[in-house]
């Protein structure tokens, strides 16, 4: 079977479908896997041999053209058609689309394979996906969706276990350079990231010092050197900064290493630990299973790209604004987020993973739980990723939230072939942590009865639900057959549908109320799935809930 | 009107309508600059690079040695003809075309070939200045970015988008968004998706 895997986002994206990679090449159906990327990942190529064939879309030459008046009109049409043309004459038997954009959709729908799985359109105008688990994608991509990527795209591509961590393949050249520049006499060092794409993720220079000065003091006992590694471009900006750092802080110890993707991923490899808040580079990280603290400002969403690496420890300041929007500067007068992660938190951090203290964590969490929460990251093999909080939950909404995600990532992952269902995992994760809640026993009693009371409520207003909507199917059809409108969802039934559904549902339900005119069956689908998913996932909360009632009648 | 002028080097420069083609000083550092200008427009991924303006073909030279695997059609009026030593350090990639008028070209199957494949204009600027309007009328022709001209150029290459033409706006220039706009109810299904993916990348 031959696959086109398409990957149209930044590197870091790329790097999280490499598990797809390496499990399509187990199979034994599987000729080849090409990947369809934008040109400006080139730079992994030499990490993923796994990869037969790079196809690379020219995507800011074809951007640049369309802007520019002396450029043909045509011009990016014709780059676009010679490529589909040139995908077309390989024959897939397969297109996976991991990207989850509008433009990805268009670009595949356009391909002449007949087995497309991810989104595509179609000629029918409509977005197919072929997979829950990509719809889902498409449906909570902008929202507060709680589920990583790695996971959806994983499992959308039809696996039915989750991934471990990304792979990658260090390059001969990465790990040549990367010996020329540590010579051989770095042994033990912390790696640094001071820069992503994205300024409002990172830190300010000066908090980089503030971290820089604490870290050596600390470690300079401890014998590790500090590598900040940077492009050749940004070599420049902060060479006259770092040379000034040096000596002001009389230390031999810091290290400004301008390198290349794979000289920074054989240097990642060779690292007692990496702190970072770049995506790029924590996924480096988590595929040389390097120990790993994930800085997440700005408009990083941990809970969709987190590091991907068990026991990885993720810190985020509790600013308000949160991720924020990706794209643009900081709206902020101040960049708090950057502010509030204070320099000294991280450092002790590290200080406690390299001594292997990590019992000392939770200590240090609560000491500054008031503006840092800490999250570890844990990756079960039938149950994903999870990040949890180092803390436990103070409120009963942060409990219901948590609980709500499992039951979503159990919704998604249910088949009725499947034999296991990975519940027993999930509720036994939860339970532990529902345990381990600094919760009086009554208040925890109470949580369970309100859970229990708005789970059999939402039980109820679901069958109520489904049998009404079932019914004012079957009438709209017979009248609308007749030549006479229907409408399809009446007040009450849209409240119900809003109060315990989705509300993403809004749109669709717009064409159903009355004094509507249109009828879309697509929508009828979408609600009709809905309301079965929500069906099964308040079944799934009342096992958990089930299962968490009787942990607590034991006493454990 | 055609002149030689002798450069600094001693290499023979054409002097047309009493404008010189080529540095004076030197015409291949100069040709090497050109080139240079040009990366700014992602050469390696398309099919063809037009050039308007043949002149002594110094900047072709250094074009053809800076892509080799791009085929290089350069163009210039008929006056050009006679003087141009047109086998001279010319690989099989590089063709030449003269012309007085651009509808000579349209019976040109090679043109027209290389019209329906990817290609990016390259404007040779001494050569474009002094060519009374014939390079300029090709240019326009090629990047269509007028109504008019995006329509002789659909017409020529036998392109059909099935566009609703009355949504093109008459006198402003085309862009992405006009035709995406225009081909919202296409059958055709591929140019459709095609325009689609462009608009969302200049959105």
């Amino acid at each position: 079977m031959k696959i086109l895997l398409v990957s149209l986002l930044r590197s870091g994206d790329l790097v999280m479908i490499t598990p797809i990679v390496r499990r399509l090449k187990e199979l034994e159906t599987t000729t080849s896997v090409d990947l369809l990327t934008t040109d400006s990942n080139s730079h992994l190529k030499s990490l993923l041999p796994d990869i037969d064939t790079w196809i690379s879309f020219d995507r800011s030459a074809i951007q640049s053209s369309l802007g520019q008046a002396e450029n043909a009109l045509t011009e990016g049409y014709f780059r676009i058609k010679e490529l589909i043309e040139k995908i077309d004459a390989r024959n897939y038997d397969q297109v996976i689309n991991l990207t989850h954009t509008t433009l990805s959709a268009h670009l595949v729908g356009a391909f002449a394979c007949k087995d497309k799985r991810g989104a595509n359109f179609g000629t029918d105008g409509k977005i197919h996906f072929n997979s829950m688990w990509f719809r889902y994608l498409n449906e909570v991509a902008d929202s507060t969706s709680h589920l990583h990527f790695m996971d959806i795209l994983y499992r959308g591509c039809g696996f039915e276990d989750y991934p471990t961590k990304p792979f990658l393949n260090e390059s001969s050249d990465g790990v040549k350079k990367a010996a020329q520049l540590t010579s051989g006499k770095l042994e033990k060092y912390v790696l640094l990231q001071m820069t992503s794409s994205e300024e409002k993720k990172t830190w300010s220079i000066k908090q980089v010092e503030d971290f820089i000065y604490r870290f050596s003091q600390q470690t300079d006992l401890l014998g590790y050197d500090l590598i900040l590694p940077c492009s050749t471009q940004e070599n420049e900006k902060f060479q006259s900064w770092f040379d000034q750092l040096r000596f002001k802080l009389k230390t031999s110890r810091v290290h400004l290493i301008p390198c290349d993707v794979e000289t920074l991923y054989s240097l990642i490899v060779n690292a007692q630990l990496v702190v970072t808040p770049d995506t790029l580079t924590k996924h480096l990280a988590a595929a040389a299973g390097t120990k790993s603290i994930e800085l997440s400002l700005g408009s990083s969403y941990f809970a969709k790209t987190g590091i991907y690496l068990n026991g990885s420890y993720i810190l985020q300041p509790r600013t308000k604004c949160l991720p924020c929007p990706h794209g643009g500067s900081c709206q902020q007068t101040s960049h708090i987020c950057g502010l509030e992660l204070r320099p000294e938190v991280v450092v002790q951090t590290a200080v406690n993973i390299l001594l292997k203290r990590e019992s000392k964590m939770t200590e240090l969490a609560i000491q500054v739980g008031a503006e840092i929460q800490f999250f570890r990251v844990s990756i079960a093999k039938d149950a994903g990723w999870a990040a949890f909080p180092l803390l436990p939950f103070k409120t009963s909404d942060q409990m219901l939230n948590s609980l709500d995600q499992i039951c979503e990532k159990l919704v998604l992952s249910h088949s009725p072939d499947a034999l296991v269902s990975p519940l027993g995992t999930l509720s036994r994760e939860f339970q532990i942590f529902f345990n381990q809640l600094d919760w009086a026993p009554e208040e925890k009693s109470n949580f369970l009865k309100r859970c229990r009371s708005q789970f059999l409520e939402v039980e109820k207003n679901i069958q109520q639900l489904s049998t009404k909507f079932g019914n004012s199917l079957s009438t709209s059809i017979a009248k609308q057959s007749l030549g006479r409108w229907n409408s399809l969802v009446d007040d009450a039934m849209a409240l119900l549908i809003e109060k315990n559904v989705n509300p993403i549902l809004v749109e669709d339900l717009a064409t159903f109320k009355p004094g509507s005119t249109a009828f879309s069956f697509a929508g009828v689908k979408r609600i009709s799935d809905r309301i079965l998913r929500t069906e099964k996932k308040n079944e799934f909360r009342i096992k958990v809930l089930r299962s968490l009632e009787n942990t607590l009648e034991v006493g454990l | 009107m055609l002149e030689w002028a002798k450069a600094h080097s001693g290499q023979m420069i054409l002097r047309r309508n009493g404008i010189v083609l080529h540095s004076l000083r030197d015409p291949q550092r100069e040709a090497d600059l050109w080139v240079e200008k040009q990366k700014f427009f992602n050469l390696t991924s398309v099919e063809t690079l037009m050039v308007l303006g043949i002149a002594n073909g110094f900047h072709l030279r250094s074009l053809q040695l800076a892509y080799p695997n791009q085929r290089i059609i350069a163009f210039d009026s008929c006056e050009m003809q006679s003087v141009v030593e047109t086998e001279k350090n010319k690989s099989s990639k590089m063709q030449y075309m003269f012309f007085e008028t651009i509808s000579e070209l349209f019976c040109n199957e090679e043109f027209l070939k290389a019209l329906q494949k990817s290609y990016v204009v390259l404007r040779h600027p001494s050569s474009m200045q002094s060519s009374g309007g014939v390079l300029n009328s090709l240019d326009r022709f090629l990047v269509h970015r007028s109504k008019d001209e995006f329509q002789r150029f659909c017409h020529i290459t036998g392109l059909s988008f099935d566009l609703n033409e009355s949504l093109l706006p008459p006198s402003e220039p085309l862009s992405v968004k006009h035709l995406e706009a225009s081909l919202s109810s296409s059958t055709n299904f591929r140019a459709r998706s095609i325009w689609k993916v462009l608009r969302e990348l200049v959105k």
